[in-house]
């Protein structure tokens, strides 16, 4: 009886160790996934994504109203120079995602005020030259992740000239003592 | 010999119960704190946040991945009607109301995959900017396999759910997200 007990308990143990497991590293290994599929190219380069249809599989749900462009970052050795561009008349944002999803950023149009914005994201522990006012400096929790950026079709008229102009969009991998 | 098939079947059930367990967690969507539910609507306000717990990481990779902290976009999904009945991909639906409070809009239909439908029209949402509306401001958008003129947006005939994006939600949003006025879903005809 008490071997029994035994091999129940040892088995009620496996399974919510299984459990556990599989439910806290889904999330990495789903972001992991992503960052492979858009490859080494991603990291200090943006990606600029045609507007979502059906044919859209990379990332689940996307939206049908938005012009996605996507940048890996890497801070483990260097940082991240982000510079957003500034579509007008629309909105915009650049949300930033470490490798178990969180967002633990974002910044948008009405908080760069019609202007283009400059953000840093530098790794944990990173040490940088003090920064102007004008640049945000941002610490990613993660040495890996994604960075996105969103801009709405508000016309599809305007659609050609929406992307063009989140396509002045920049992600730049730049050496610590490089940073200004 | 014993020992050996024991210890076999105990770890062939204990990591099919935590596999499967994980999987019922995740795709029903239980266990995540913060969901909150207002009419046919439901939303996980933990979504994307630094603060959310694993079951809404992991359901939020999986049917949601790079979705924005709410402080920027709270997203709502449907898979039932205003009268709690489960979409049925047979019946075409009504979803009628104001603008929701938030700087902007959409909403959007998505199949069993959680993948834009595909459809000749391309009509997978309607939005803020898109929506046709009456004089009073009110609008109602037509969500049915078949085109139909004005708002309409296509679903599947194997299953879909719809999603509401508040992007830079207003005050009474954020203050009430289980009680703000949302558009609400009417079943229409069945085939």
């Amino acid at each position: 009886m008490k071997r029994i007990l035994l091999w129940l308990v040892f088995t009620l143990v496996l399974a919510a160790a299984t459990h556990v497991i599989v439910v806290s590293q889904l999330p990495t290994f789903i972001m992991g996934r992503v960052i492979s599929a858009i490859g080494a190219d991603g990291t200090g380069r943006i990606v600029f994504s045609d507007r979502p249809d059906e044919t859209a599989r990379r990332v689940v749900r996307p939206s049908p109203d938005l012009l996605y462009s996507i940048c890996l970052y890497d801070v483990s050795k260097n940082p991240l120079k982000i510079m957003t561009g500034a579509p007008q008349g629309t909105y915009w944002s650049v949300s930033f995602f470490a490798d178990n999803t969180d967002n633990f950023f974002v910044f948008n149009d009405s908080q760069a005020q019609g202007k283009p914005a400059t953000i840093l994201l530098i790794g944990q522990g990173q040490q940088i030259p003090p920064q102007d006012g004008a640049t945000t400096v941002i610490s990613a929790p993660s040495s890996k992740g994604v960075v996105l950026f969103r801009t709405l079709i508000n016309d599809d008229a305007r659609l050609a000239e929406i992307d063009a102009q989140r396509r002045e969009a920049r992600c730049d991998v730049v050496l610590p003592n490089e940073v200004k | 010999m014993g020992f050996i098939l024991r210890l076999l079947v105990c770890l062939v059930v204990g990591v099919g119960l935590g596999l499967g367990s994980a999987y019922y967690m995740i795709v029903h969507g239980t266990g995540q704190q913060a969901v909150v539910i207002n009419g046919p609507w439901r939303s996980n306000l933990a979504a994307g946040g630094v603060d959310a717990d694993m079951y809404t990481r992991a359901t939020v990779a999986v049917y949601g991945l790079l979705a924005l902290n709410k402080s920027e976009t709270i997203y709502y999904t449907a898979r039932e009607d205003s009268a709690g009945q489960a979409f049925d991909p047979a019946c075409s639906y009504r979803i009628e109301g104001r603008d929701p409070d938030a700087r902007w809009w959409s909403i959007t239909a998505y199949g069993r995959d959680s993948y834009l439908i595909p459809n000749p029209q391309k009509r997978y949402s309607v939005g803020k900017t898109s929506v046709v509306r009456a004089t009073d401001g009110s609008f109602v958008i037509r969500l049915s396999r078949t085109a139909e003129a004005g708002n309409w947006i296509a679903t599947a005939a194997d299953g879909f759910d719809v999603s509401l994006r508040l992007y830079n939600s207003g005050d009474s949003v954020i203050a009430g997200p289980s009680t703000v006025a949302l558009p609400s879903i009417v079943k229409e005809a069945c085939e």
